[in-house]
């Protein structure tokens, strides 16, 4: 069961992307929360979208899936996802299961909205 | 023409289907073009053994088919899965499924050419009981073999070999009861098109929760045990007590070797996982020159720690099994299909 103490999604919008700043961890508990978010966003047509990690300390592998997922659709439906803010643990996540090349990374929320504008 | 369709077309598609069911594409096309190869050249081999054994005994066709055709036939099969299986080319019950398919699958196409060739025979329904009948049951017992020697060898690895012998017998026993036609060759055939896909598609679903628990699971506990490894309290763990009790067994630079491969297996099993996990949302993770270097230098690590090495690592289960597997699904990522190119 989904329980806000452990993850905070907060969305907002800027330069007609959607950003999602998540806060705290990503795991087996809070990732379907998370899915379901995601699944809205696309479901409702948004196609730019950028994933704040900047308050992320953990990601599990059922956070990756909910991810690969996310870019899964967004380049079906021909968008752009960036991810940013990525501290040491979360990107070093990333970087081992080879998941790098698969996102366009950027180290700040205004490099991602540069990597997502259309 | 419609004999040859009837007697070749059922089998092929049947493991075309298996082969695009499995979203974590876990067979490569390589693989699978072997298998088949391999499944050919045994059906040959069964051929000429076949002629000799017939002259040899003089057994008359039905006795011979209900006696040494089962045990001749499923043993060449068997052979054919014993490389894959002993290479850690395997690494669940739904790619043994495939491979075993496939090697059945080549030696039924040649053994239905063989029968075209010989057999003129214009009633469609002895074509379609050979295509839909024989061939599909020279493909599933095969796959039996192989799905029940994965099963048993990951249960218990001491006895690999051995594991491959239940699987056998079951498929001799199936391969004699399918030969004496005890129902009609086309009903026999009726029945193996209901059970088969059944079947396959309950070792297929089992299979595939398995692989995708063993993919998340087995990430998260490899990031772990790697962050454990390099964090500065690696010496009061278990794993780091163990590597200094090997220093009074093995010189100082084969132990410091065994530390970096273990450090290198979870980085290779982490990537792998990574790569079914991306597979399974239908991505494709570029497989890059650090991973070619990886592999590289855990092919000189095993060099250089030796197998009395390798084997003192084994109590520590971080070295699994599984991690030559691992290996062999980085090599053959994003690999075009080429029958000539050797194993690295």
């Amino acid at each position: 069961m989904y329980d806000p103490a452990l993850m905070q999604i907060d969305e907002s919008r800027a330069g007609g992307a959607v950003v999602l700043a998540l806060t705290g961890r990503v795991d087996s508990t809070t990732s379907a929360a998370l899915e379901h978010h995601l699944a809205g966003l696309t479901a409702a047509g948004e196609r730019r979208l950028i994933v704040d990690f900047s308050g992320v300390d953990y990601i599990s592998s059922a956070g990756l899936r909910v991810m690969l997922a996310l870019a899964k659709r967004v380049r079906d439906l021909k968008g752009a996802l960036a991810l940013c803010g990525m501290g040491d643990a979360v990107r070093q996540v990333f970087a081992l299961a080879g998941f790098l090349p698969l996102f366009a990374v950027a180290d700040s929320r205004d490099a991602a909205l540069e990597k997502v504008a259309g | 023409v419609a004999a040859v369709v009837i007697a070749l077309l059922p089998v092929s598609a049947f493991l075309l289907i298996l082969f695009l069911f499995d979203s974590f594409k876990l067979v490569p096309r390589l693989m699978l073009a072997r298998a088949l190869a391999s499944g050919a050249a045994a059906a040959l081999v069964a051929l000429a053994l076949h002629r000799w054994l017939f002259d040899l005994t003089g057994f008359d066709t039905r006795t011979f088919a209900r006696y040494v055709a089962p045990l001749t036939e499923e043993t060449l099969k068997a052979l054919c899965l014993l490389y894959p299986l002993r290479r850690g080319q395997i690494g669940f019950p739904v790619d043994a499924a495939i491979v075993g398919f496939g090697v059945g699958a080549g030696f039924a196409l040649v053994e239905n050419i063989d029968y075209l060739r010989g057999l003129n025979d214009p009633r469609i329904w002895v074509w379609a009981a050979r295509g839909f009948g024989a061939a599909i049951m020279h493909a599933s017992t095969a796959a039996v073999v192989a799905i029940t020697a994965k099963t048993l060898a990951d249960r218990n690895p001491s006895h690999a070999l051995i594991a491959i012998l239940p699987g056998w017998i079951l498929a001799v026993a199936l391969h004699a009861t399918f030969n004496r036609a005890l129902v009609s060759p086309l009903l026999a055939a009726a029945v193996l098109l209901f059970v088969v896909p059944l079947v396959v598609l309950a070792v297929f679903e089992r299979s595939e929760s398995m692989t995708r628990e063993w993919v998340g699971e087995g990430l998260d506990l490899d990031v772990e045990l790697l962050a454990l490894i390099r964090s500065s309290h690696f010496d009061e763990t278990r794993l780091g007590r163990y590597l200094a009790e090997l220093r009074s067994r093995f010189p100082g630079p084969v132990v410091a070797d065994m530390f970096c491969l273990i450090q290198l297996e979870l980085e290779l099993g982490i990537r792998a996982k990574g790569m079914l996990m991306a597979r399974e949302a239908g991505l494709e993770v570029p497989i890059d020159d650090q991973i070619r270097a990886s592999l590289a230098e855990r092919r000189y690590l095993h060099r250089t720690i030796g197998p009395t090495g390798l084997l003192a690592l084994r109590p520590l289960q971080v070295t699994t099994l599984r991690d030559d597997w691992h290996g062999y699904l980085l090599r053959h990522a994003g690999k075009p299909a080429r029958w000539w190119r050797r194993d690295v």
